[in-house]
Order: C-alpha cells, then structure tokens, then sequence
C-alpha cells in the first residue's frame, strides 16, 4: 500500500461518481481533504508483515450456515407499493432508463 | 412510585408480585420524560398509546392470573435503527425520514413475546456513525450529567434515556464501540453481546460483520435477563449462533474465585484522560478482592484496530448503504429530467449527512479498482491478526479489563476533526473487528470542570463468553455501588 500519494480532485469526483453521490466543488475540497487525513492514519496497516496471512472476511465462522432452500411467504405487494415514493398502478415509477439512441 | 421500581428485575418483581402495575410504571416513566426530555432530547419518537395498551394488556393477563412474560410490564426504548411494525425507523438520516417498517425485528418479536412495553425510538448517530450524536439529522442528544457534555455515540439517545431514568432498559447497536462508549458517558451498564449471539434481523445494516444488537441497563444483572430473551438462533439471520441460550440472571451467582483478569498494557495509556487509568487499577483492586487473579497482558494489535475499522466499517457501509437511492423507499429529490442515474445521486445528496457521506466515500475508495487489495485485503489480514491475537489471550486469561473509552464525555463540537472522534472507540472496536463480546460498567467518577463525569470499565470476554463476563460484571456491582449514582436533572 505505501504511503498514500495526494488524493486529486479527479480521483475524489470519480470516487463521488461510484458512490452516486452529487457533491457541489466545495463540498468535494472538504471531503477530499478528510479521506486524506483518514487514508494517511489507516497506513499504518502497510507496516503490517501479513505475508501469509489469510483474509477473514467476518467473525462469524462460529454460526454461519447455509439457508435451507425454502419458500417463505414476502412481503405483501400493496405494503410494498406503499413504501416507494412515488408509483404507478401496481409499478414503482422511475425516470426513464433509457436516454437517446432508442427509436421511443 | 416505590423508589424499588428503577431496575428491570425490580420491576418485573413489583409487577408480577402485584406490588404495583405495569400502567403505574409507565405513566412514571412517562411523567418524567414529559418533564426532562426537551432539554435532552433522548427521543425521536414516543408511541404513548401503543405503549399504554401494551401496559394494560399485562395488567389485564395478571389480573386474569395468566402466564407473562420474564419482562412482564418493563417499558424500553429502541434505538432509532430497529425496526418497529408501522412505526418509524429513521436512522437519525433525512433520507429514511419518512419511512414506516413493514415488519418487526427478530428482537422487537422477542421483547414483545417477553412482555416488555415499547415505549419509543432513541436519536442516534445518522445510520449508527459516530461517537456523541451530534451526527443525527434531527437533533442531538445531551449527556443527563452535564448537558454541555455529549452522551457519546451512536446509541446516545438509548444510553442517556436509561441514565436520565426515562427507562430502565433499552437497545443500542454496537458496530464499533456504539453501546459501550455512551454507557461509559453515561455511567450505565451497556453490552455488546458476541458477534451472532443476537439476530440482526431488522437491525438497518450498517457493517453486518460487525454489526451486534445490545442492552442498555442500570445493572449487569438486568442485561443478563434482556440477553437471555434476545438471543438465540433466528432462521432469518444466518448468522445468528446456533449455540445454546445464554445463562441469564441464574448464571451470575457463582463467586469468581480463581478467575484470571487481564489488563492489556496497550490500553493503559498516558494518552487517557487523567484519572482514567487510576480508576482501572481501583477495578482491578475490586476484582483482586473478590478471589480474581489480575494480571497485566499484552494486545499488541491495539494501536491498529481504527486504521483496520476504518477501511472495513466504510468498505460495508458504502455497500449497505447503496440501496439508499430514492427508488424503492426512503426520500427521492425531486426530478430532474436527467435519468435515473441523476435521480440516484440527487436523493443521495439530499438525503445523507456529512459523516454518511465521508464513509460511503471512503469505502467506495477502499474497494475501487486498484485500491481493493492495497487497502481492503490488507484490512481483513490485519484483521485475522487481531482475531487470533484475541483467540491467544483467552487461552491464558478468561477476560480482559480495561478503560471503555480514553476519555470521559467531551463538549459538543470538540472532536470536529474525523480522526479524533474515531480514536474516543480504540478500545472498543477490536471486539467488533474479532466478533468478541464485551461490556461497559460505570467505575466511579472523574471531576472536569467542577462536574463529577462518570467513568467506565471494558470488560471484554471470548466469542460466546457473555455468561461469565456479566458475572463478573454482576459481582463487581454487588461489591461497590458506582453503578447505583444518578445525575441530577436540571
């Protein structure tokens, strides 16, 4: 890992892009500057011998377990329907997907 | 009210006796948040009615002579990220404020089966991140022995609800340190049960890894019975341990003659706040005196465990908390005629707060292109390391003793910087990163600024080890009587 080089403003704006977030320049100043400062703590880990170590993903090993294979009755439509902002008929409504190039 | 109705046991005792009835205690707890929770601001929400029908349902199946529940009439309070059918669960976010549950966690099934009166939802950190509640969307909260003074967090609303006495028990998550950091500000006893032995079933994910469901109590004795009616394996979290129950109050009684204690040197800092490290070694005097062997340890893996939370916390949340996009529920900004994707990143936007943001942005760093073996493989290594550094120790100790926090409870506004706030959780996050259990109790106090601020203890115990950590934790309770002290309410 190394020491973390400078974050740039491209990398912060795509960093914002994958994670679906719309920040205004100010706001990707602030937050570039704070992922800097927490990067530069978390390299730490980099002075760390793990050569051999085997990643472990999550404690639980103790109680982890395969789901039977079984239908359980969801979670009715309409309550469902209910909780989207916004619908229509028995859909939830979303802006168009598709932008330009189609023959619609 | 009788003055022996503040804890759970006493409650359920007074109730299922006929000493008194579960409306009675209600209406108590209800009277005194009408009159001290404006200025604390411990909850979101109260559910008076519900809450009031399910008081007189108990009274009603006594009365009737029926069988109730082991929390028979015990009102609790939930932290704002459980799910309550029909009932908000906001997250302390603007993004899930209008937001109703469709269904009931695995625990609000239980406490309900058990009895207990869902009295309402405590503020918390926005979606459980941060360390004083000062990062929820709808307010903060304030810690009951000094006002100025935040609760910690996350779980600040459930934690200073239990030591204002609005109610005896109540439930926090614990992804880091968020049960055991404000029980230590707030001078009450708050669990962190074992990775699994809870389900998090209705739990809002925040990092399932190490996300756990805990007690908030007065006592170590009141969390071992709430434990005992929450755990369990759950067919819908499939992480949930399929070990037997736990112990409960029975477990707690046995003197703890020959157990071996010890303190990690690691967590004896001189970067503790004065008088924190003294009030660890009065512990441990405590412990020596009950028959325990105290000794000191080390946990060499200490000093990593916020740099290791720091890229899996965020690398879990970034992903948890990609579902948040203002199609399916929660808010949606209004739109702009740009596409979806444009709708995605607008509600997001609009929606998430400061801290949610810098860690959905650090996780979705940490597991970019190019970055994910740099910094999240390297993380779940370093992990390993500190989860058999933990499995070692307990095979030489049968638990650990040390500071919850390194400080008691700050100012608003003094721990603006990220990092400084992150750091209040250094000795609590390496037990959410290994899965261990652990426990926060109130161990005497500490004068700051002319205020007497509690001070707590961690205990922390092996994988499935809660049995005997709240028995120590008990014993140590039926020895002094820190955990008795109350604040003042202005």
């Amino acid at each position: 890992m190394g020491t973390t080089t400078d974050l740039t403003m491209q990398q912060v704006q795509h960093v914002a892009a994958l994670a679906r977030l719309a920040l205004t320049d100010e706001e990707m100043i602030a937050i570039g500057k704070d992922l800097q400062a927490i990067l530069h703590h978390v390299d730490k880990l980099s002075e760390v011998d793990v050569t051999g170590v085997k990643p472990l993903t999550s404690p639980h090993s103790h109680c982890s377990r395969l789901h039977d294979d079984m239908a359980e009755p969801p979670l009715a439509a309409k309550t469902v329907l209910d909780l989207a902002p916004a619908t229509e008929g028995d859909f939830i409504a979303v802006p168009k997907v598709l932008t330009g190039g189609g023959d619609a | 009210m009788s003055d022996h109705c503040e804890t759970v046991c006493e409650i359920v005792s007074a109730v299922t006796t006929g000493h008194t009835t579960a409306t009675a205690v209600l209406e108590e707890r209800l009277r005194r948040i009408a009159t001290s929770d404006e200025k604390l601001g411990c909850f979101q929400d109260t559910r008076e009615d519900t809450a009031r029908a399910m008081a007189a349902a108990v009274d009603a199946k006594i009365a009737a002579g029926e069988a109730v529940g082991p929390l028979a009439g015990v009102p609790i309070a939930f932290k704002d990220n459980i799910m309550v059918t029909g009932e908000p669960a906001t997250c302390g976010s603007r993004i899930l404020e209008n937001f109703i549950s469709p269904y009931d966690a695995t625990v609000t099934e239980r406490l309900r089966d058990a009895g207990a009166v869902l009295l309402g939802r405590t503020r918390c950190d926005e979606f459980a991140m941060g360390s004083s509640t000062e990062h929820c969307a709808f307010g903060p909260v304030r810690n009951p022995w000094d006002p100025d003074r935040v609760p910690g967090g996350s779980s600040g609303g459930s934690a200073a609800a239990v030591a204002a006495g609005f109610v005896p028990c109540s439930l926090g998550s614990d992804t880091g340190g968020s049960i055991r950091q404000p029980a230590a500000f707030c001078g009450i006893t708050g669990l962190k049960p074992t990775g699994g032995r809870v389900s998090r079933w209705g739990l809002v994910s925040f990092a399932p890894s190490m996300d756990q469901i805990g007690p908030f109590t007065r006592t170590a004795e009141d969390a071992a019975l709430l434990l005992q009616v929450m755990a369990g394996q759950d067919p819908r979290d499939d992480t949930s341990a399929s070990t037997d129950q736990v112990g409960g109050v029975a477990a707690l009684q046995a003197p703890l003659e020959g157990l071996r204690i010890g303190i990690p040197t690691e967590h004896i800092s001189d970067e503790n706040d004065h008088g924190v490290n003294a009030a660890v070694q009065q512990a441990a005097d405590v412990f020596r005196s009950l028959g325990c062997e105290v000794k000191p340890v080390r946990l060499k893996t200490t000093d990593l465990g916020i740099a290791c939370y720091y890229v899996l916390g965020p690398a879990e949340a970034s992903s948890n908390l990609a579902r948040f996009d203002g199609i399916r529920y929660g808010r949606r900004a209004d739109d702009s005629g740009d596409g979806l994707e444009a709708l995605y990143a607008a509600s997001r936007s609009e929606g998430l707060g400061p801290e949610a943001r810098r860690r959905i942005m650090l996780g979705t760093y940490v597991l970019s292109a190019g970055y994910y073996d740099a910094y999240y493989k390297r993380a779940l290594q370093v992990r390993r390391l500190i989860h058999d550094e933990y499995a070692r120790i307990y095979s030489e100790v049968d638990l650990l003793l040390g500071p919850t926090v390194p400080s008691v409870a700050f100012k608003f506004g003094s721990h603006a910087d990220p990092i400084s706030m992150y750091l209040c959780d250094k000795y609590t996050v390496t037990a959410n990163i290994a899965g261990t259990c652990g426990v926060s109790i109130p161990c005497g106090t500490i004068d700051t600024d002319g205020v007497a601020l509690p001070v707590g203890v961690q205990l922390q115990g092996p994988v499935l080890g809660e049995d005997i950590l709240l028995r120590a934790a008990h014993q140590f309770q039926c020895a002094t009587d820190f955990h008795t002290a109350q604040p003042t309410l202005a």
